[in-house]
């Protein structure tokens, strides 16, 4: 017997099976997204920080809406033109929905561009700056002794080294040259070693619990269990001595290094200590964070913005953006107060001090909060050097990836997977482009259908993408 | 072919599981003792230097044992019982069942077993790296799943993100077994063959088929979010302020770990259903046959499980009132738990009622049917005061949940699992399994099962911690309580020596699996060959098929012409009528067209 159904209805259901497969593959997808749409709420509601609304450009967004659009009305035309067994028009309507696809998948690449290349710090007092091009590395010099754990050690440290190949000397003075392969083989010896000399404590651990588990028909032998209880101290003494740390000693000039500060687990003044745990001794000569231009600004989460009004006023901000920039945000905040004032004060008329309760209820508004106490400056012009941030000033950093905050990650999240819907519906579809004559000549329905399926996945794309678009670019 | 891979493969991994178990079964009794032999060569060829990383001085430490438990669970649930009641009955039986000649989309078949046994194996691989696989629990909650090992070099290459990489290849797995199930479902039942002449089987199927499809995704969502966490340093679970390892985290914060668990149980609460459904099926199937009646309530139990599968996706909250959630949603999951116990005692009823009167045929399959209602009874009752909130409180994380939900996968599922296999066995393979080993198999895996988890109430009641590995000083508290004098067995003993019993119990449970193993295999080639298409004279359309059923699965189309369970019909020729036999004069059913007032 062979599989019915595949290209006709059944009678009693009237469906073919694809039909209802996509349908109950949408109503999984339908819950995939419902899942992230539920996220984004919790997110969003929980938030512990100025969530960051209208912060993306509308204009990809909205052309990208009726991209979207346009190509879910030219997939129906071309499931159209197949039933009219039109295949030129077919073809015509299928290439331009891939092409509406491109557009899609192209303003979608300019805008994470510009947010891969666009930096954020937020300094202790949770003020933030933006900006470009950060210079992030830490320079660590003078570096005399190096030493190496074992247990993890890799070599990706060495690549960060600046100048010639370093050379060293092991403890007993012997030369060393340093390589990757000499870091695996050192790894794979200690863990050897640690085998075998936990190997020798085992096995008289296993004898003394021989003579102690005969013991109730045997009795127990002193004397033996005393020499093999001196035993097992050796070979525990012996199986400590198997160091998993390698103190290697710079041989001749001391080194220098330019760490990425992501490969780093921390750093002293004296120390710096690699992710895979080697141990550099050193000094440090420069850990700050070059910004080459700011683009703006933000000083809403300034710790006591709730209480306190004017603690923003003396944000540690102010200390690399200049009395200029400080002066413009008293103003900008002052101008804000005194419009919600008057707004206020002509709405409730007999409120005494009217200016306090107005400025307690506008600190609830995140709007007066954006307009009071952030800057964005959009045109680079107007953007300038700053002098480099310190490190100690500095609590996080990062570029406008998911790692930004959890408003950033669900962005990516939902719109990342929303991307490769559309890759995945449009490679779908323009695989029945280029290889559906033969289907076509055989059963022209047969065609009809999968371009139907094809169709009613890219509508549901479609649909995911204009509940995305509000919810991310204008709620 | 793709349901004996399914059955094979899961099998394979249900053993894994197993052996994962015995070893921290071994630790818990037995602290101090180092392993030996084949057991510590095992630890020794683990991923990141063997023994120095996973035991200390020859005995299991706290990170093994959490790994070991981590995977067990993980095993056991997602690539044991689910593959086997789902993925392995379910495609071997549904299609039989309902007169199709194979499922709607066999390439999407073999794609949903491909994705399973690649995300299987590096589920597996994941001991052999240099971290170990995943140690936080198989809920795997956040902070503590997305940190372990945040740290190192190669954060792709830990076991915690392996695990969520395998997680995300299981569950499009089941995503596409879901989708091929329920199409086939709709579209390829036989003529005649209408929704209520479909056994309970193929419901009980449908009704998981929908559970896997609209849970799953939201776990898919959680998984990626997590990934994101870990490979991004994102932070969707991490909340603000987070210090681990007396260092404070670089990262943002700002998320929310709470968002994990609801992500998480919105999918594993349904899932529990989707462990024992498939189950029930497979014992409604088994008892009819044996009793030789018809199965009691057949439509009753249709409504019930249609119900339960509705509310299985509002409960899933009950797992999580120990987080703060406040009380107002406790006391709404609360609610909706109770009333699914609703439907759950319908179907056991059901099944329970269907004995009555009947001539009982003790065979194999009946033995391990009849043993999971009472087992299933003690898991599901035992369930009903974890559903309240304020017991809850005392007795979460304990032995008491373990001992709760393994009556009811263990015991439950896995028996009934061990009774399918028993009863079509020799449909799928032409020979029957050999029942004095099936004896030998039974009666020592019915008395170990309940060596193993009934003591485990008792511990849990007495506030034994689930995760303990060794116990600590903690362990020194209890050993100085004594046993109540009442239980039998147990004078004069204290609530440690429960361990090691519990342990001995696990140990031999495993032996007892020895004659099953040789059963299964030596009879695929040794068996007695059966004489006939129907050896256990049943109704259903799989014993009208030629043994083994061939490519197509039918000889000619089937024709449905009654119910599936017509046993000892007053006046009929024998005990048994089959759905294919027509009535002297029924007229051969035809499909009705959807008419078109039903169109619009």
């Amino acid at each position: 017997m062979e599989i019915p159904y595949t290209v006709t209805a059944r009678p009693d259901t009237g469906l073919w099976n694809a039909k209802i497969g996509i349908w109950l593959f949408l109503a999984s997808e339908v819950m995939l997204f419902g899942g992230l749409f539920s996220s984004y709420i919790f997110l969003r509601v929980g938030a512990d920080y100025p969530w960051p609304f209208h912060e993306l450009h509308v204009w990809p967004g909205l052309t990208n809406t009726f991209v979207l659009i346009a190509s879910s009305v030219t997939v129906l035309m071309a499931l159209d033109s197949l039933k009219l067994r039109k295949y030129g028009a077919y073809k015509m309507y299928m290439v331009l929905t891939i092409l509406c696809a491109l557009i899609f998948m192209g303003l979608k690449s300019f805008e994470y561009y510009g947010k891969f290349t666009h930096w954020g710090v937020k300094l202790k007092d949770n003020s933030f700056v933006d900006g470009h091009e950060p210079h992030d590395h830490v320079a660590f010099g003078k570096v005399a002794t190096v030493t190496l754990n074992l247990e993890h050690a890799e070599a990706e440290w060495l690549k960060e080294v600046k100048g010639a190949a370093p050379k060293f000397k092991d403890a007993s003075g012997k030369s060393v040259e340093l390589t990757a392969g000499l870091v695996d083989d050192l790894r794979s010896q200690w863990h050897k070693d640690w085998q075998t000399a936990e190997g020798a404590v085992l096995e008289v651990n296993d004898k003394i619990r021989d003579i102690k588990d005969s013991a109730e028909q045997h009795g127990i032998d002193e004397s033996a269990l005393k020499a093999l209880e001196a035993k097992l101290a050796d070979a525990k003494k012996a199986r400590d001595a198997v160091t998993s740390s390698v103190k290697l000693t710079v041989d001749g000039a001391p080194i220098l290094v330019e760490a990425t500060r992501g490969h780093l687990r921390h750093w002293t003044k004296k120390e710096l200590v690699y992710r895979d745990g080697t141990k550099l001794d050193g000094e440090l000569e420069n850990d700050h964070l070059d910004f080459h231009a700011v683009t703006g600004w933000d000083v809403r989460a300034v710790k006591g913005l709730d209480e306190n009004i004017n603690a923003a006023d003396n944000a540690l901000i102010w200390k690399y953006l200049g009395e200029d920039k400080r002066q413009a945000f008293l103003k900008q905040k002052k101008e804000a107060i005194d419009a919600w004032v008057s707004k206020y004060s002509s709405k409730h008329k007999n409120v005494p001090n009217v200016e306090e309760v107005a400025i307690a209820a506008a600190l609830k508004d995140p709007d007066f909060l954006r307009e009071g106490f952030r800057q964005r400056e959009d045109d680079h012009s107007t953007a300038h050097f700053v002098t480099p941030v310190a490190n100690e000033d500095i609590k996080f950093y990062s570029n406008y990836t998911p790692r930004m905050n959890p408003y950033y990650a669900i962005y990516f999240m939902m719109t990342g997977l929303h991307g490769l819907h559309v890759i995945g519906g449009a490679s779908v579809l323009a695989y029945f482009l280029c290889f559906g004559r033969k289907m076509y000549e055989k059963d022209p329905e047969h065609l009809c259908n999968r371009v139907e399926v094809g169709g009613l996945f890219w509508h549901f794309v479609d649909l995911v993408w204009i509940f995305l678009f509000p919810v991310f670019y204008l709620l | 072919m793709i349901g004996y891979q399914y059955g094979v493969t899961s099998l394979a991994f249900l053993m894994f599981g197993f052996i994962l178990m015995m070893y921290m079964r071994w630790s818990i009794a037995y602290p101090d003792r180092e392993l030996t032999g084949i057991a510590r060569w095992i630890i020794n060829h683990l991923g990141g230097g063997g023994a120095q990383k996973w035991l200390s001085e020859g005995r299991i430490n706290g990170d093994l044992y959490n790994m070991f438990g981590a995977m067990h669970g993980t095993i056991m649930v997602f690539l044991g019982i689910v593959p086997v009641a789902f993925g392995a009955f379910g495609n071997f039986v549904t299609p039989l069942q309902i007169g199709a000649p194979d499922m709607a989309f066999p390439r999407l078949n073999m794609a949903s077993y491909w994705l399973y046994l690649i995300g299987g194996i590096m589920m597996f691989c994941s001991f052999f790296l240099p971290t170990g696989a995943a140690m936080a629990g198989w809920t795997n909650y956040s902070p503590l799943a997305t940190t372990i090992h945040f740290d190192g070099a190669e954060i792709f290459w830990t076991g915690q993100t392996q695990w969520l990489v395998s997680m995300v290849l299981i569950i499009s797995s089941s995503l596409l077994g879901a989708v091929n199930f329920i199409t086939t479902i709709f579209n390829l039942r036989a003529r005649g063959m209408t929704w209520m002449r479909m056994s309970f089987f193929v419901w009980a199927m449908l009704v998981t088929g929908f559970l896997l499809l609209l849970a799953f995704p939201p776990l898919e969502v959680a998984a990626l979010m997590q990934l994101s966490d870990r490979l991004f340093q994102s932070s969707f679970f991490l909340p603000s302020g987070l210090v681990v390892s007396n260092q404070l985290m670089d990262v943002a914060g700002g998320g929310s770990p709470l968002l994990y668990q609801h992500l998480f149980w919105f999918l594993a609460h349904p899932e529990v259903y989707v462990l024992i459904l498939p189950a029930i099926a497979i014992v409604a199937e088994i008892i009819p046959n044996n009793t030789r009646k018809p199965l009691w309530g057949h439509h009753t139990m249709i409504y019930a499980v249609l119900v339960l599968g509705f509310l299985a996706f509002i409960v899933w909250a009950h797992h999580m009132y120990m987080t703060g959630m406040g009380s107002v949603v406790s006391t709404f999951f609360q609610t909706t738990t109770v009333l699914i116990s609703v439907p759950s005692v319908v179907l056991v009823t059901c099944l329970l009622i269907s004995l009555w009167g009947g001539s009982i045929r003790f065979n194999v399959p009946m033995l391990f049917a009849s043993a999971f209602l009472p087992m299933f009874g003690i898991g599901g009752l035992t369930g009903l005061p974890l559903a309240f909130n304020l017991i809850d409180l005392h007795l979460h994380d304990t032995y008491y949940v373990i001992a709760h939900f393994h009556y009811i996968v263990a015991p439950g599922t896995i028996f009934a699992v061990f009774a399918g296999i028993y009863y079509w066995f020799p449909k799928a393979t032409g020979r029957m399994m050999s029942t004095w080993l099936g004896h030998l198999h039974f009666w020592p895996s019915l008395l170990f099962m309940n060596v193993v988890f009934a003591p485990m109430f008792i511990q849990g009641l007495h506030g034994f911690h689930r995760r303990w590995y060794n116990g600590g000083i903690a362990y020194e508290q209890i050993a100085k309580v004594k046993l109540p004098d009442w239980l039998p067995f147990c004078e004069g003993h204290d609530y440690l020596w429960l361990n090691e019993v519990i342990t001995w119990g696990a140990y031999g449970l495993a032996l007892a699996q020895i004659p099953f193993i040789w059963n299964f295999f030596s009879s695929i080639f040794i068996g007695r060959k059966v004489t006939s298409d129907n050896p256990w004279d049943a109704t259903t359309l799989e014993w009208s098929t030629p043994t083994p059923p061939p490519h197509g699965n039918f000889a000619s189309e089937p024709v449905v012409y009654r119910g599936p369970y017509e046993y000892s019909v007053p006046g009929g020729a024998r005990d048994f009528t089959p759905q294919w036999q027509p009535d002297p004069g029924q007229p051969e059913p035809v499909l009705e067209p959807v008419s078109e007032g039903h169109a619009h």
